[in-house]
């Protein structure tokens, strides 16, 4: 279902909703244009014509400053005209439903929506009602996935570590409220990471997540063991109060991410954070800060890969595009 | 069409005209990917320039991606120097219409502002639709109708129609 | 009316198909079968190749608007005969809410002004089903309802469900209860693996199995009549197993949804699916099954709830819930029998003699004497269904696209042909 929706008839990419329904191949190729999109960032002009006189549009549901940022340079390193709609405060709030909504945005002849909903499967609905040629990009829905934070994180790990393939990966904290964990887990299982470990209190763990290929462990040390890539989750401090946690004292004193906690990993693991951080509620300061912190290069790398899914969703839109043209000649 | 033996020949001949079109010029070669950087590897010997060779990835810079979309084996581009006030070495494979080396100059002007351009390429087919030309050309050819020209290498060299 | 059926099967009231020369049918009743009755019929149905069963009794069926908007309600009565049904229970949370005589009244004129099926009004158990104060029960039941249900809304708390049930038994009412424990019923779909996919809040089915042993508890207590409508997971037919082993007279019917899907058909944020009780997994529908066979839960319902397509074109959870199935039940029958999972007897059986008996009535059964309320199935035509062909406003079924494995051809209602299946 969802493979199909992302998918145009020749097996490339048209909308990003989710890495549950993409290949290794697929991911493997999002990863590798990523790179050449690095190359560009580096240059005295960063911008490349691909995207030029197309217009993305930032739909955002829920607010979000750094990934509504980076979408934005992105779309506009691609060249293409950029708008940004923080729809709290217009349309949905006067009770103008979603695909009412949709319709309009699409008469401003629109190229690309980059979706972030509160409602996990919000890009999917979308993906579904719009018409045909306009890519949708998500970028955050509900607890259900973050793709294009996961798939900065596989290019971050992979620069880092030069696999993917045989990792030992732990990603620690919140995971029942993560989106991005579950995309983090779906694209390190595809990618053939060794094993992916969830380290929390049961309180914060979603039934089943066996079911998705990840270990659980509730001790952060023995969780830590091994480890080559340690992804640390942002804690909200809205767990406190619907008894999903007493404090965040002893929440940090099991499962913050200390210098001696790290001691555990192996002595050349990574250490990774969606960000924004919370210092002193699950990281350390020295930790976040220190040499095995690699937390600016994902912001870094972010730009890139954004760059490279919004490119190539495009150019899956125009394929299927022409398909339907040369369908409706033949 | 013409193999190892004789393509030799032609970059002979196209090194000697360009040696002598650049003499006394602190030039930098890059070549176009992937039949392009080839072409430049073997002028670069054929002319002692014994810098790293440029390489670059256009793919960004295509004016048909609306019509047919980004190349699914995009690389990065690598300029180990900068563009601005150089003297460029411009190679390419084969040049016909022209749009090639049209998205390869705009992509060198966002590495900076060059002194000059020089193109080399080893074939011209004719049929260009911008007002390019090469500096130095290897051999002008012309394709029966619905064939293809295509480099292989970069060991050995040849140069084949296909259908 | 005076009808003749002719050259087909029945099933009879041990259960098992019959095949018969001639079914006569006269003053609303089945004069006689397979004995020339001298009777000038006005019409002679031809059922070779079909068959003839009892028609369905269908325990929950939301209206919605129906009393806001005619055609609505039309529709839906449309949409019950052509699914061979005969008798259906109208869930209180309609509008206005059935929580009123004066609501109560207005269903009972609605119901009365046509004859094509009998609507049973279900009072609501507590006021606007806020599930907080009693509505009032005895002039609920005067005015025509024979039953409470508080609809698929939670009840506060155990001493608001106690008092309930005390007053409900005061003037010998049936509980009909979606068994919800408020504060653990929350999230769109079945708490497990797909839930965990979808990043989607799921439902326990502990929210559903803790409140079925409370309402036993309190039912016995009380010594009212318990139905538990719609129970969705193994653990609630656990518990109601061992209490009709213990001699409560309690009933329960399941959704039928919930005996041919499970959770795994909202992969994809497929909002059709989306309903209440959500569809949980496999071990629970096969227990839903095998309790279905072994009488522990004593009926099947359509929990027929039509939607406009707009109510479902939202993201899954805030799209509204319930499928839209009374037109076809004996397809899902028929899956389940070619599955063989349950057979369409087993099936038939639930929707007449088991629900008849969570309404403490006559069993209904084709023999001489016996009200005509009958319908005739086909095996299906192979056609694929589509959604303007659909009777119900609410298109909101999973099956637009698959072809029907059986139709209903006929329903008769006391001897009155209320529906007709049009040669297309």
């Amino acid at each position: 279902m969802s493979s199909s929706l992302q998918l145009n008839h020749n097996g490339n990419l048209k909308h990003f909703l989710s890495i549950s329904g993409l290949d290794k191949a697929l991911l493997t190729s999002i990863l590798d244009t990523a790179d050449s999109f690095i190359e560009v960032g580096e240059r005295t002009i960063r911008n490349v014509p691909l995207l030029r006189g197309k217009t993305v549009v930032n739909l955002f549901f829920e607010p979000s400053t750094r990934t509504r940022s980076t979408f934005e340079l992105a779309a506009k390193r691609l060249s293409a005209d950029v708008l940004n709609l923080d729809i709290r405060t217009s349309a949905t709030s006067k009770g103008e439903s979603l695909s009412d909504m949709l319709m309009n945005l699409e008469a401003m002849a629109s190229d690309m929506f980059i979706v972030r909903h509160a409602q996990s499967g919000a890009p999917h609905f979308i993906a579904e009602s719009v018409t045909p040629g306009v890519g949708i990009i998500n970028a955050g829905d509900g607890w259900h996935a973050h793709p294009t934070q996961a798939m900065l994180d596989m290019l971050t790990i992979r620069q880092k570590k030069g696999r993917i393939e045989g990792l030992k990966v732990g990603i620690i904290g919140d995971i029942l409220h993560s989106r991005v964990a579950r995309s983090q887990i779906r694209a390190l299982k595809m990618l053939g990471a060794d094993e992916v470990r969830v380290i929390a209190p049961n309180t914060l763990l979603p039934p089943e997540i066996e079911s998705l290929g990840a270990t659980v462990f509730n001790q952060l040390s023995a969780g830590l063991k091994d480890l080559d890539v340690v992804i640390m989750l942002r804690l909200q401090r809205e767990r406190m109060h619907g008894a999903l946690l007493p404090s965040e004292q002893e929440y940090y004193k099991r499962y913050g991410l200390t210098q001696n906690a790290l001691k555990y990993a192996k002595p050349d693991a990574i250490v990774m954070h969606p960000g924004p951080i919370n210092r002193g509620v699950e990281i350390e300061s020295a930790v976040a800060d220190g040499k095995q912190s690699v937390i600016l290069d994902q912001v870094t790398n972010g730009i890139a890969v954004r760059m490279a899914v919004m490119s190539m969703a495009m150019s899956g839109q125009t394929e299927a595009k022409n398909l339907l043209k040369e369908a409706q000649s033949a | 069409m013409f193999n190892q033996q004789e393509l030799s020949a032609i970059l002979d001949n196209m090194s000697e005209e360009l040696a002598a079109q650049l003499q006394g010029c602190a030039f930098k070669m890059v070549g176009i990917r992937t039949g392009g950087v080839w072409i430049a590897r073997e002028l670069a010997k054929r002319l002692d320039y014994d810098e790293e060779i440029g390489e670059l990835d256009i793919s960004f810079y295509r004016d048909d991606f609306t019509r047919i979309g980004l190349n699914p084996s995009v690389t990065p581009t690598r300029l180990p120097f900068g563009c601005e006030d150089a003297h460029l070495l411009l190679v390419d494979d084969i040049i016909m219409s022209g749009r090639t080396i049209r998205a390869a100059m705009n992509e060198l002007f966002d590495f900076g502002r060059p002194a000059s351009i020089t193109l080399a390429v080893l074939a011209d087919l004719g049929q260009r639709e911008l007002p390019i030309a090469a500096s130095v050309t290897g051999q002008v050819m012309q394709l029966p109708k619905g064939k293809r020209l295509k480099l292989s290498g970069p060991e050995p060299l040849s140069l084949n129609q296909e259908s | 009316m005076k009808l003749k059926l002719v050259d087909g099967q029945y099933l009879s009231p041990d259960q098992t198909w019959k095949s018969f020369k001639s079914i006569y049918i006269e003053d609303g009743k089945v004069k006689s079968i397979d004995q020339d009755a001298d009777i000038d019929t006005e019409r002679t149905i031809d059922c070779s190749g079909l068959r003839v069963i009892p028609a369905l009794i269908d325990l929950n069926v939301t209206l919605k608007k129906a009393t806001t908007n005619s055609n609505t309600e039309h529709s839906e009565v449309e949409a019950a005969v052509a699914g061979g049904v005969s008798t259906f229970c109208c869930s209180p949370d309609i509008s206005p809410i059935n929580d009123s005589p004066a609501a109560s009244k207005l269903l009972a004129s609605l119901a009365s002004a046509q004859s094509k099926v009998e609507i049973l009004p279900l009072g609501a158990l507590t006021q606007q089903l806020q599930g907080e104060a009693l509505s009032e029960y005895a002039e609920l039941r005067d005015a025509g309802c024979i039953g409470l249900s508080n609809a698929y809304l939670p009840i506060n708390d155990l001493l608001t469900t106690k008092r309930c049930f005390d007053y409900a038994h005061t003037y010998g009412l049936s509980v009909f209860v979606h068994p919800m424990e408020r504060s653990l019923y929350q999230g769109s779909m079945h708490s497990g693996s797909v839930s965990t996919m979808l990043g989607l809040q799921g439902i326990s089915y502990l929210a559903e199995s803790i409140a079925v042993s409370q309402l036993i508890m309190l039912a016995k207590n009380s010594g009212a009549h318990l139905h538990l409508a719609q129970v969705s997971c193994k653990e609630s037919v656990d518990l109601i197993r061992k209490a009709k082993n213990d001699g409560l007279t309690v009933t329960a019917d399941v959704a039928v949804a919930n005996l041919v899907y499970t959770h795994e058909a909202v992969q994809g944020f497929s909002s059709v699916f989306h309903c209440c009780p959500p569809l949980r997994d496999e071990t629970d529908r096969l227990s839903l099954i095998n309790a279905v066979k072994d009488g522990t839960i004593d009926a099947i319902c359509s929990a027929h709830q039509p939607c406009g397509n707009s109510d479902k074109q939202a993201p899954f959870a805030e799209s509204a819930k319930g499928l839209s199935t009374i037109e076809h039940l004996m397809h899902y029958a028929k899956m389940l029998d070619n599955s063989g999972e349950l057979s369409v007897e087993a099936f038939v059986k639930a929707m007449t003699l088991g629900a008849s008996k969570a309404l403490k009535r006559h069993a209904p059964l084709i023999e001489i004497g016996a009200s005509a309320n009958l319908a005739i199935i086909s095996s299906g035509n192979a056609k694929e269904l589509k959604a303007g062909s659909m009777k119900s406003f609410g298109k909101n079924s999973p099956i637009i696209g698959h072809k029907l494995l059986t139709e209903v051809t006929h329903t008769l209602r006391s001897g009155e042909l209320v529906y007709e299946k049009q040669s297309s």
